[in-house]
């Protein structure tokens, strides 16, 4: 999938001004576009947090643009800014036409995250409105487990020549 | 006698090397080169049925959706599943507004410029620009002080010697025939075709999430629900107006700019309609579907073939005649190289044979290509826009039968013509064709209001 166009613009305009890279993840993409995950971004989110699902394609929840969660929307553990920015001058994007998050911009898609219809195993921070059984989860997700897959995805490279560098940021 | 290589060739999607051997300043034979490997029907191996999509998509984001689409109509083919009609609609919408915003890219922004010359637009006169505008078409962005202001940014781009995305052409060639004002007016609807594709695909976004890459099909249907009640729906009445709107901007935009542009263009090349013919036969699956897939008399454009050029016959077209030859391709078939394998029982083992590189020349007496050669029954078969276009023709296609002689009779050109005006004025054709199913969004639409 190609970058959004306010990355290369963005990117480039951070760097003409501040003469330094916009902060980047581990995988020296730019923050201001990869730093979120896109579950916490997306407009279905309520839904998720009720545990209000589309369990059919076409269904009433498709309807009324249910969390796609249990059609293997894979917004957990994707990080990028789709349901920020949106598409084609933000149109829509996937979820929002009815069709699960595929983490194509992931590292390392198409190896990590087929089956793209088959649901996330125990994603932590279920709904707060509803009790893991009334959603058919027994598994109670853990904070420390929700911000370990935020640090996962957001790692920031800390400057260069400071004491937290990485050993691959010295020239 | 002399050997022209052009690889990469250039202002297309994909990897083609073409190797020509020229003989007194003519053309006397020449071989095709796909130079990259995918193994796209590798991947999909052993994977969920159900997301081969996903994959086959990712062949070509120009050409975005119709791998996704036949993709998902072969597996639901082979599961004898017939999708809803609201699914028909749109995918039948979707595939239109890829026709439209497809052949508008390719007219200007990747075959305009074998037409047009960039610098030519530079010695224009914007007031007889204008004036040629406004006697071919209604736009309304036709003025002396719009074409002085294009001429104006191509200047300076040209004087800062980066020419951006017109460096490397043979601008100033005496093959380059148009008048400086038609270059001027070329290269201005040039730079407005830039947005018009991006805001026309915008239907693309609606319908299948994104562009490129929509992600909204399913084995079976599309998730594009419509509830007419409903604020968060995919598709409710909020959605279907702005559908309406982007597509009567594209009506304006294809009739007004497009068309004429062809037109004028292709009167300055009429020389043109005497050269690069194909081997004579045309293939054309057909699009559209009205009811069932299955039932292939109903498409809007139909199925069907065309032989040695003959369009007073049609002949039906039988997809188990379709195989393919691996002889000069880098490929290995289990037994024998030499025999053509139906898709149904193909193999794909990657082998390359060819030279290291870098080197001059293909052995063309051996393999020299990653495309495996299809035939239909053991015809050289022309697919594409010009195809469809001339199926429809011999399937009788009021519209395009309009349409098409229309064009032979602007040009006063011989029937003959038709085979080779090509591809522009197919791609023109099916753009006043292919609104057809915006047209029927609207009706469509009426009808789908009720709730489920």
């Amino acid at each position: 999938m190609p970058a959004q166009r306010c990355e290369y613009c963005g990117g480039l305009g951070h760097y003409l001004t501040f003469h330094e890279m916009a902060p980047l993840d581990r995988y020296n993409r730019p923050l201001f576009a990869y730093g979120q995950i896109i579950h916490d971004q997306c407009e279905r989110r309520a839904h998720y947090d009720a545990g209000e699902f589309v369990e059919e394609w076409g269904d009433e929840g498709s309807r009324k643009g249910w969390c796609l969660y249990k059609m293997g929307c894979k917004g957990p553990d994707a990080t990028y800014n789709c349901p920020t920015v949106c598409w084609n001058s933000g149109t829509s994007w996937p979820v929002k036409s009815g069709h699960g998050c595929i983490a194509c911009a992931s590292h390392r898609f198409w190896d990590g995250m087929s089956p793209f219809y088959k649901p996330l195993p125990k994603v932590p921070g279920f709904g707060v409105d509803v009790s893991a059984e009334e959603i058919g989860w027994g598994v109670v997700g853990g904070v420390a487990a929700l911000t370990a897959a935020h640090a996962e995805g957001s790692l920031v490279r800390p400057k260069e020549g400071s004491k937290d560098a990485l050993p691959e940021q010295s020239k | 006698m002399a050997r022209v290589v052009v690889d990469p060739v250039t202002r297309i999607e994909g990897h083609l090397r073409i190797e020509a051997q020229v003989d007194g300043g003519k053309v006397s034979d020449a071989w095709s080169s796909g130079t990259m490997f995918r193994g796209i029907e590798l991947i999909v191996r052993n994977r969920d049925p159900r997301e081969a999509w996903i994959w086959t998509q990712r062949i070509c984001a120009v050409c975005t959706m119709v791998h996704a689409l036949a993709s998902v109509r072969a597996v639901e083919n082979a599961l004898g599943i017939e999708v809803p009609n609201n699914a028909r609609l749109v995918r039948n919408i979707i595939s239109a507004s890829q026709y439209i915003q497809d052949h508008v890219v390719h007219f200007y922004h990747l075959h305009a410029l074998d037409w047009v010359d960039i610098t030519g637009a530079l010695r224009a006169d914007p007031a007889k620009t204008s004036q040629l505008a406004q006697s071919i078409s209604e736009w309304p962005k036709s003025s002396t002080t719009y074409f002085k202001s294009v001429q104006d940014r191509i200047r300076k781009l040209v004087e800062s010697r980066q020419l951006s995305l017109f460096t490397s052409g043979y601008w100033g060639h005496p093959a380059y025939r148009l008048p400086p004002e038609a270059d001027l007016m070329a290269v201005a609807h040039y730079l407005e075709a830039l947005e018009f594709q991006r805001d026309f695909i915008r239907v693309h976004a609606v319908l299948g999430g994104k562009n490129p890459h929509l992600q909204t099909f399913l084995v079976g249907g599309m998730t594009t629900s419509l509830d007419v009640n409903e604020p968060q729906a995919p598709l409710n009445p909020e959605r279907i107006d702005f559908l309406v709107q982007v597509a009567q901007t594209a009506e304006a935009f294809v009739d007004q700019v497009l068309i004429p542009d062809v037109l004028a263009v292709a009167g300055f090349y009429t020389d043109w309609f005497s050269l690069g013919e194909g081997p004579g036969n045309y293939l054309s699956y057909g699009a559209f579907p009205q009811g069932s897939i299955n039932d292939t008399a109903q498409y809007f454009l139909p199925r069907g073939l065309i032989l040695n050029n003959d369009i007073s016959k049609l002949y039906p077209l039988d997809p188990n005649k379709v195989a393919e030859y691996v002889t000069h391709s880098w490929y290995e078939y289990a037994g024998c190289d030499q025999i053509a394998k139906p898709p149904a029982e193909g193999e794909t083992k990657p082998k390359y044979t060819g030279p290291k590189p870098p080197y001059e020349f293909l052995d063309v007496e051996q393999k020299y290509s990653w495309l495996k050669a299809p035939r239909y029954d053991e015809h050289v078969m022309e697919v594409g826009p010009l195809s469809r276009m001339l199926v429809a023709y011999a399937g009788g296609h009021a519209d395009v039968k309009v349409a098409v002689d229309g064009v032979l009779a602007h040009f006063r050109a011989p029937h003959r013509a038709v085979f080779y005006i090509g591809a522009h004025r197919g791609a023109g054709a099916r753009n006043a064709i292919a609104r057809q199913p915006h047209r029927r969004l609207d009706r469509g639409t009426a009808r789908q209001h009720a709730p489920r």
